[in-house]
């Protein structure tokens, strides 16, 4: 048994921590925020060369081809800075379901081409699978794809899309007929005539969002990811592995919370003495050890399934992004609340995390979604429940 | 990053196996098996070989441990002895105690018990206030001593007594083997909540040691303690990993609704897989907050399930185990109460009341009897916190005005 990184993914985790420091101090990142795009496409096209941006994407194409590991180890620096990059919605969206979908059936040439450009860093894309309901169940997915001859043509509107505004290509979820599972994924480009796109006003500044209308947007049946008639075998993995993802940035996240924390309750002094010092300020950071580290080894663990493509992902993903969510929910405000009048202010820090785990907690489906989701992964449906 | 064996590793389990299928007979006698254990130095393979044990690898430690339980062997003698007993005589005893206690500790021949709590001494336990004085060769011990597991089935008992209070409360204690069938000793059961006695109270009354059985120098009695106790805190916390591999998982039915503590803590740590079946059983699996609580506690177990990878992974590479070990205990006990919790949630009245021959019922009512004891004994919640906080990160002690002064100046309770 080995639970711990190799030495190649502690090498990555070394330059990777490097190059986010030097990159991503938290002046860079709020200036970023401010920008349309959120990120700076020369530092993107430097992690693209690096080979971040097609780690686990299999060579056949165009990818790295190391496994989800790797990805994990990537993303857990990125949470800790808050690092700006299209990388979440691209790489461990976009890419998981072109990837997925390619299991289920060939890709098309243009979908196989999206995956080789966002492998390399060239293009970036998303997932919009949310719509004004905001959930991520099969009854909310409204968004009409109908067939033409041999194109879909699709009409409805996509929220909370990450970084939707700019990416090149839309994966987009869409309904072609009234049953739940009738769903099919497609590879929307991001100028297609008839798609608007409006960045959405967005707690989370460093997280963009964005609000997509479709009218009449029409795309060619081979734009179709998976199965065109059954959707969710691509969709669900595909979420399963946005779960690990993000619970391995929200890793990174927490942990700098704890880190920051810690720190400052040995520095601070009230009442003549360190406040580390007051049990009241101790017992809360040993519950946060426990939850952090508690993390580490459900993101670990994720990570491994992932990679290994284990039966157990349905399960564990869902688990690990609840598990690391909360954990870093319950830190981010621990940071506040242990850092006194100045935690609360504009000029700290703190309520960058603050707003980013109140993202990541409700992105791809908040607590209780995950927990059900672990539950149906294991199988315990709800008793007369269908299929 | 793989959870599988090594090609190492896989050796070592084929060897062990067929070590296991050529010395392990099922329906062998406790006593025999013990005897098998002690003389192949499995009873407790990671001591030195020296002393009856194999010298062995955390890894061969291990792989011993899952490949036993696979074939249902019984574990090596446990308690106090061996795990916490042993460890500590070998670190501070003389060459005379390791030769006379430690074969017959590994045979399970004789059993030991923990003389260390009292009452006022509990999460304070330097406070203690037994005491032992020197008369000639030998030592006089009088006080009274609590929550003592076994005490009445014990040989020997490891004791902390304070040989000189005149000093400050932690330089004035010394530590002690103390014979249980001495003279002066006497055995008073301590009935729990539960209704059973799984405690004694134990009072001493001019018991005479031998100051050869002092275990390290006058005064070094709180060091040679946090030897036993940090060997404690490892067997509590890591009990709560142990046997979680899908391999080990037991059906509801299999545990035994009189059963012990030790027997509920199995049930604990094998049972995530129980709790669902109990609330299909019970109706309850379609109530969406029970759903929610389950999930919620089939995540704590998967997590110190995962932390235990960790842990193992460390110890098989020779390290000590890290920060993530530190936990152990205090995420077993918030799991334990969760899980009680939630059995009660799902049995409601059910489980006021159980009638004997319903086992989920039954075991539903006693664990919610068993669990408040668990966030206290082995150390608070509360001690388990400071110990994180001020060992594992280096937050300042609160500060203290009974550390410097003579113990006997201090305020003190019981």
């Amino acid at each position: 048994m080995d639970f711990a990184f190799n030495d190649e993914q502690r090498e990555i985790q070394e330059s990777a921590k490097r190059l986010i420091a030097e990159t991503a101090s938290l002046d860079q990142v709020v200036a970023l925020s401010g920008s349309e795009l959120g990120y700076d496409p020369e530092a993107y096209k430097h992690i693209a060369e690096l080979g971040w941006t097609g780690m686990h994407v299999p060579e056949e194409f165009g990818g790295v081809g190391l496994t989800y590991v790797e990805l994990i180890v990537v993303l857990e620096q990125m949470g800790g800075s808050l690092y700006p990059s299209p990388f979440f919605a691209s790489v461990c969206l976009a890419a998981n379901a072109l990837i997925e979908g390619s299991k289920i059936a060939p890709l098309s040439d243009d979908n196989a081409a999206l995956l080789a450009a966002i492998a390399a860093g060239e293009k970036t894309a998303t997932l919009a699978y949310t719509e004004p309901g905001g959930k991520y169940i099969p009854p909310d997915v409204k968004l009409a794809a109908r067939r033409d001859g041999d194109d879909y043509v699709l009409n409805g509107t996509k929220n909370y899309v990450i970084d939707g505004h700019t990416a090149d290509a839309i994966v987009t979820v869409a309904r072609f007929g009234e049953a739940d599972g009738e769903i099919v994924l497609l590879n929307v480009p991001g100028d297609a005539p008839g798609l608007t796109r409006t960045e959405a006003h967005a707690v989370d500044p460093t997280r963009k969002l964005a609000t997509l209308e479709f009218a009449d947007v029409r795309v060619p049946a081979s734009a179709a990811i998976g199965d065109p008639e059954f959707a969710w075998s691509t969709l669900n993995p595909t979420m399963q592995l946005g779960a690990v993802a993000l619970a391995a940035e929200s890793l990174g996240a927490a942990q700098h919370c704890f880190d920051t924390a810690l720190t400052y309750t040995k520095d601070r002094v009230q009442f003549g003495r360190p406040i580390a010092s007051f049990q009241a300020v101790k017992h809360i950071c040993a519950d946060l050890l426990m939850a952090v580290e508690g993390s580490r080894s459900a993101a670990y663990y994720a990570g491994w399934v992932a990679a290994e493509q284990r039966d157990e992902l349905p399960a564990i993903g869902p688990l690990a992004k609840a598990q690391v969510c909360e954990a870093f929910w319950e830190t981010a405000k621990a940071n506040i609340q242990l850092h006194g009048g100045i935690g609360f202010t504009y000029e700290h820090e703190a309520h960058y995390y603050y707003r980013r785990a109140t993202s990541s907690r409700v992105l791809l489906g908040d607590t209780s979604f995950n927990r059900e989701m672990l539950l149906q992964g294991l199988g315990v449906a709800p008793v007369g429940a269908p299929n | 990053m793989d959870l599988r064996d090594t090609p190492g590793e896989a050796k070592l389990r084929e060897e062990i196996r067929g070590w296991l299928e050529a010395n392990y007979e099922p329906g062998i006698s406790q006593s025999d098996w013990y005897k098998v254990l002690a003389e192949s130095g499995w009873a407790a393979p990671l001591w030195p070989e020296q002393y009856g044990g194999r010298g062995a690898s955390a890894s061969e430690a291990i792989i011993f441990n899952q490949e036993r339980q696979k074939i249902g062997a019984e574990p090596p003698p446990t308690g106090i002895g061996v795990p916490m007993a042993g460890p500590t005589i070998i670190a501070h005893g003389t060459e005379e105690q390791k030769e006379r206690f430690l074969g017959p500790m590994l045979r399970g021949e004789e059993v030991w018990c923990q003389l260390f709590s009292e009452p006022g001494a509990g999460s304070d336990l330097a406070a203690i206030q037994t005491r032992a004085e020197l008369k000639g060769d030998t030592w006089h011990v009088s006080g009274q001593k609590v929550w003592t597991t076994h005490a009445q089935l014990a040989r020997w008992g490891i004791l902390m007594a304070r040989h000189d209070p005149s000093l400050p409360k932690h330089a004035g204690i010394t530590y002690f083997i103390m014979d249980m069938q001495a003279e002066g000793v006497e055995i008073v059961p301590l009935k729990e909540m539960t209704g059973e006695a799984v405690f004694n109270e134990v009072f001493m009354d001019d018991v005479e040691i031998p100051d050869d059985l002092r275990v390290g120098a006058l005064g070094e009695g709180w060091k040679v303690s946090m030897t036993t106790l940090a060997n404690e805190r490892m067997a509590l916390g890591l009990g709560g990993l142990g046997g979680s591999d899908e391999d080990a998982e037991i059906k509801l039915e299999e545990a035994d609704a009189e059963s012990s503590l030790e027997t509920m803590g199995k049930f604990i740590r094998r049972g995530p897989r129980a709790l669902i079946e109990l609330a299909e059983r019970a109706g309850a699996i379609n109530d969406p907050l029970i759903r929610d609580e389950l999930a919620r506690v089939y995540t704590m177990y998967e997590v110190n399930r995962f932390t235990g990878y960790r842990i193992t992974t460390a110890l098989m590479k020779g390290r000590g185990p890290g920060v993530e070990a530190s936990t152990g205990k205090l995420s077993y006990n918030l799991l334990v109460r969760a899980v009680a919790d939630l059995m009660i949630r799902i049995a409601g009245v059910g489980a006021l009341g159980a009638p004997d021959d319903d086992k989920l019922l039954k075991v539903a009512e006693r664990l919610n009897l068993v669990v408040p004891a668990t966030s206290i004994y082995g150390g608070t919640d509360q001690i388990q916190r400071n110990i994180i906080s001020e060992r594992v990160l280096g937050m300042p002690k609160e500060p203290r005005t009974d550390a410097e002064q003579p113990f006997s100046e201090i305020k003190k309770g019981g």
